[in-house]
């Protein structure tokens, strides 16, 4: 029984692999993407940075009429969500192919979860005659939230297709590959929306 | 679990005490604004290196790609704060 939950050391992208060789875990040409998409997603920060320096009343009085319980319940999804992901790669280089696997489903899960709260807060924030025409707040909010909410959906497609390669009769080395690659996609949509959050919800 | 998935467990709860923090630091009125804003981009910039050197496993890459990230993270932060106290 024991044996059954312990990790198999015989996978060549272990840990101790990768910390000794000094790699990046994962496809390298996602990380080159992941750079690129970052990069776009600070030039973004910055224009909303510039805009709200240039009339800080407007975007003062329009982030009042957020609701924080929303980024909370979304922040706390989506930091959980990343933590079983990670959790989900370590499984996967000890071989344990079952325990990785639900670790993605149940990170998929709350993936889902935070889409369903965006939409929510949307259609509640629409509700109260906010759109991306009310003022330049409200129109970053929605592109930088709304692009954000794609690669969110992006990366639940990426891991629903990591979890059909999360399976004893595919080669060790593949599955961490694969599951390493949908992790640092999954991980760079939690690290874009801690930004957001500072901006958009809490800094004063 | 073994000593790996402890740590990221721990970084894990770390980070959502980081983010309660934020929401406490930014609604409570009893704090000045400056002081406030500056705590949410150091628990920011926290949370943000957290997730890249722990989540991401950034601490096990290429140099080059290390100071990559930890130079995004300063553009990023540091725009946050220049914007708001040099204007």
């Amino acid at each position: 029984m024991t044996a059954a939950v312990k990790d198999d050391d015989s996978n060549r992208r272990g840990a101790a692999a990768m910390a000794a060789k000094g790699t990046l875990p994962g496809d390298d040409g996602l990380w080159f993407f992941i750079a690129a998409e970052i990069c776009l997603f600070g030039l973004l920060f910055g224009a909303f940075l510039n805009e709200r320096s240039g009339s800080p009343d407007i975007f003062r009085d329009a982030q009042r009429l957020m609701v924080p319980a929303f980024a909370f319940v979304n922040t706390t999804y989506l930091i959980t969500s990343s933590w079983l992901v990670a959790l989900g790669v370590q499984f996967a280089r000890g071989n344990r192919t079952a325990a990785a696997r639900r670790s993605v489903t149940w990170a998929m899960i709350l993936g889902l979860f935070f889409v369903a709260t965006k939409i929510t807060e949307y259609w509640y924030e629409i509700g109260m005659g906010a759109n991306p025409g009310t003022n330049p707040f409200f129109m970053f909010y929605f592109v930088v939230t709304g692009i954000h909410l794609a690669h969110v959906l992006g990366g639940l497609g990426l891991l629903t297709f990591v979890r059909t390669k999360l399976k004893d009769s595919v080669a060790p080395d593949k599955r961490s590959l694969w599951i390493e690659s949908g992790a640092t996609f999954w991980h760079m949509v939690d690290l874009l929306w801690l930004i957001i959050l500072a901006l958009f919800y809490l800094l004063p | 679990m073994n000593k790996v998935q402890k740590r990221t467990t721990f970084v894990w709860l770390l980070m959502l005490v980081a983010t309660a923090i934020s929401f406490f630091t930014s609604h409570d009125h009893q704090i000045g604004a400056d002081i406030a804003y500056i705590s949410i981009c150091a628990l920011s910039y926290f949370k943000c290196r957290m997730v890249i050197i722990e989540f991401m496993e950034v601490n096990h890459a290429p140099l080059g790609w290390k100071l990559f990230f930890e130079a995004w993270m300063i553009a990023v932060i540091g725009e946050i704060i220049l914007f708001r106290f040099s204007i």
